[in-house]
């Protein structure tokens, strides 16, 4: 008898670029056991299929695109979740990235759990996947296209029905913060875009027609019913309806945790103007598949000077990169500033942080307007910003140096600019203010990922849920950093939408429970086994950066973290060196690791099951003695 | 003693404004202040300013979140109010 798995297909399809064959191979369901699905697997077979020390733009780094179990199942918040984990050409370091285009839902319906992408394809190539077919063409001519036509085009190759994941412009020139675009949607942050272009990969297409079972489907709509009820009372649910993920912004500047000129306050005094403008721009209300919450918004400018501009968005670090970072507060610029990312192939995020840096450099004279190739690059001088967009992106001018990051271009550029780059780990920092809550911040430092502000979100300081903390304190914040990370780890393996999860709207418990009565797994019918994989994903994402070089000297912010902020409502809250260190042996005792060097002990690795990975650690010499 | 308090979002169209000036008596914590704009904005405000329901809102007290809804108020404090928020 053939074993027929619920939820998962227990299969990936492995696609090799450089002689232009593709195969299937089984996953063991002992990998879905110890990993779930989604960034457990994925970050597995990266582990596992990448030499240590690989270039990331080397054929030998891999890209590996994941679902979870509950990817294309008809589950509230659940439905089109998808991950893509390969190495960083901007940290050098492990490299995540969660997208919620439909790419996923085809990929789980054309039978595959993950795709792995190796080699290089000898010229621009596009990659069609129809059900089990996998077709190779020539992507000359759309090499230098913007994503959304690239997009147009890829329809036009392949007729209706497929879902899309490409690059742009960026990409092609090996900008190390460039995207995969997916529809409106992409893979942001750390440079998957410029990986998928060293590799040739211009484009990839999915169709998937296939059917997936549940084990218990009467159980699972029983539960749905009741995930229903709780996202339909949360006033969280009705708030995102409304604005989207913008809808923080008021807030968090009152709590004086947004940064502003990149990072020398936190306080943008001019807010209340961007929320003002903000809702009438938008166009319609939209959202992922299978979700009541609906938090995507299509905004239009029709009149003025940006009238023409569109995008879907801005989410609120958008808007941050776009507005608060860069002391711009006309929100129809923002919308350009989006569009004009999302054509180019470029992370909002590092963008808005790498024109602030430029801004602050020519404020303070290091760089003048002649090194700025003429642009006047004031405070909020869009017109100048959608330039150097351009510039970046193509790496022209000053452009090639920016495209670097923040940090290395600090380093070319000399003159004293190193400290205004507001970077961890070679990554430029997000739209939260680490001086003013605490344990968000703290993640910056930690994260497998660099400073992204989703991986380890404190909700318990930013929201005040599912439980209450105080954001300006710092007694408890290591081992709280370690819980919200693990917790999103698990998240991700399923791959539940963060939103809902992190502040509970819909209770742990009950996901829990429908997830095992999804996949027929009951030993996951509870959150203690989940905590126990999210856990497992973080110390195999640890060892991971681990064997790429990574120490605990690499864990530190910039130095004007340790300046007092000097307005705003969080005026005077700052960092020490000396707390720094603290909460780092806080957080390294949390979570079992070697204080001297943040690295994962065997200890810990052989009591999440990590034998294996703690043995190559072992040989490489990455073992605490 | 007076303080000022401030409305986000849906609670100042509940409120049907954004800011108001409260007289409290000496001593009165912000579950005192609740009663009292419950009482005088109505009853939609109850389950945003109940710190034990899940949509409890976010409150600010002179720029410091508050954790619990027992904690003292002074004279000119300024309380900031929003609705229950995610996103990011």
């Amino acid at each position: 008898m053939i074993f027929v798995p619920h939820a998962i297909t227990g299969k990936l399809l492995r696609i090799n670029l450089t002689d232009k064959t593709a195969k299937e191979e089984t996953i063991p369901m002992e990998l879905y056991k110890r990993f779930v699905g989604g960034r457990g697997l994925a970050a597995w077979y990266l582990w596992k299929e990448t030499p240590p020390g690989v270039d990331p733009f080397s054929p030998e780094n891999k890209m590996v695109w994941g679902t979870g179990p509950l990817t294309g199942l008809p589950i509230q918040t659940a439905y089109t979740n998808w991950v893509g984990v390969t190495k960083s050409p901007l940290t050098y370091g492990y490299c995540r990235n969660r997208c919620v285009s439909y790419f996923g839902v085809m990929m789980k319906k054309a039978g595959y759990d993950m795709i792995i992408w190796e080699g290089k394809a000898e010229k621009p190539t596009y990659v069609i996947i129809d059900d089990g077919h996998v077709s190779f063409g020539d992507a000359t001519k759309l090499w230098g296209c913007t994503t959304d036509l690239t997009q147009i085009v890829m329809q036009e190759i392949t007729g209706p029905g497929f879902e899309y994941a490409v690059i742009g412009p960026a990409a092609e020139k090996l900008v190390r913060y460039a995207t995969v675009q997916s529809g409106t949607r992409s893979f942001g942050r750390g440079g998957h875009g410029a990986v998928m272009a060293s590799k040739n990969l211009k484009a990839v297409a999915i169709r998937g027609t296939g059917e997936l079972t549940m084990a218990n489907p009467e159980k699972v709509r029983e539960l749905s019913r009741e995930q229903i009820k709780q996202l339909a009372a949360s006033h969280g649910t009705k708030r995102m309806q409304q604005l989207g993920t913008t809808n923080i912004h008021g807030m968090v500047n009152k709590l004086g945790d947004c940064p502003y000129k990149n990072f020398q306050s936190s306080y943008n005094p001019k807010h209340e103007k961007i929320d003002e403008e903000r809702i009438k721009y938008t166009v319609r209300h939209a959202g992922c598949g299978h979700c009541i919450i609906s938090c995507w918004k299509y905004v239009a400018v029709k009149e003025g000077p940006y009238a023409g501009a569109w995008c879907e968005g801005p989410e609120y670090e958008t808007q941050w990169a776009f507005g608060d970072m860069i002391d711009n507060d006309d929100f129809a610029a923002i919308i350009k500033a989006n569009q004009l990312c999302d054509q180019y192939g470029i992370d909002t995020i590092s963008t808005g942080n790498v024109v602030a840096f430029t801004m602050e450099l020519y404020e303070k004279g290091i760089l003048k307007k002649e090194d700025l190739d003429g642009l006047d690059l004031k405070w909020g001088n869009m017109p100048a910003v959608f330039e150097l967009l351009k510039k970046i992106a193509y790496r022209e001018g000053i452009g090639d140096i920016l495209a670097e990051g923040a940090a290395r271009a600090a380093k070319k550029i000399g003159k004293g600019a190193e400290k205004y780059a507001m970077v961890v780990k070679n990554m430029e920092m997000p739209g939260y203010e680490p001086r003013a809550t605490v344990a968000h911040g703290f993640q910056y430092l930690t994260n497998t990922i660099g400073p992204v502000h989703s991986i380890g979100y404190g909700t318990q300081e930013v929201f005040q849920r599912p439980w209450a903390v105080d954001p300006r304190t710092f007694d408890g914040k290591g081992e709280l950093t370690a819980f919200n990370q693990n917790r999103l780890a698990y998240m991700e393996t399923v791959i539940w939408c963060t939103f809902a999860f992190r502040s509970e709207w819909h209770d742990p418990k009950l996901l829990a429970q429908i997830f095992a009565a999804a996949t027929g797994w009951e030993e996951f019918s509870t959150v203690d086994t989940f905590m126990v994989v999210g856990e497992r994903v973080w110390n195999l994402e640890r060892a991971f950066n681990v064997r790429e070089g990574l120490t605990r000297a690499d864990e530190h912010f910039p130095d004007r973290i340790m300046e007092p902020i000097p307005d705003g409502p969080a005026k005077g809250c700052h960092w020490t060196r000396e707390l720094e260190n603290k909460l780092l042996d806080e957080y390294y005792k949390a979570r079992g690791w070697d204080l001297a060097t943040g690295w994962p002990t065997r200890a810990k690795l052989e009591q999440l099951g990590l034998k294996d990975v703690a043995d190559e650690l072992e040989k490489l010499g990455k073992l605490p003695k | 003693m007076k303080v000022k308090v401030t409305f986000l979002g849906d609670l100042a169209t509940i409120a049907k404004t954004k800011n108001t000036e409260v007289e409290l008596s000496e001593g009165s914590t912000l579950k005192d202040l609740f009663a009292h704009l419950i009482s005088r904005y109505g009853s939609q405000l109850k389950e945003f300013l109940d710190f034990s329901s899940k949509n409890r809102a976010f409150v600010m007290i002179n720029s410091r979140v508050a954790i619990t809804d027992d904690v003292k108020l002074g004279n000119e404090d300024n309380i900031v109010i929003s609705p229950p928020m995610e996103g990011g």
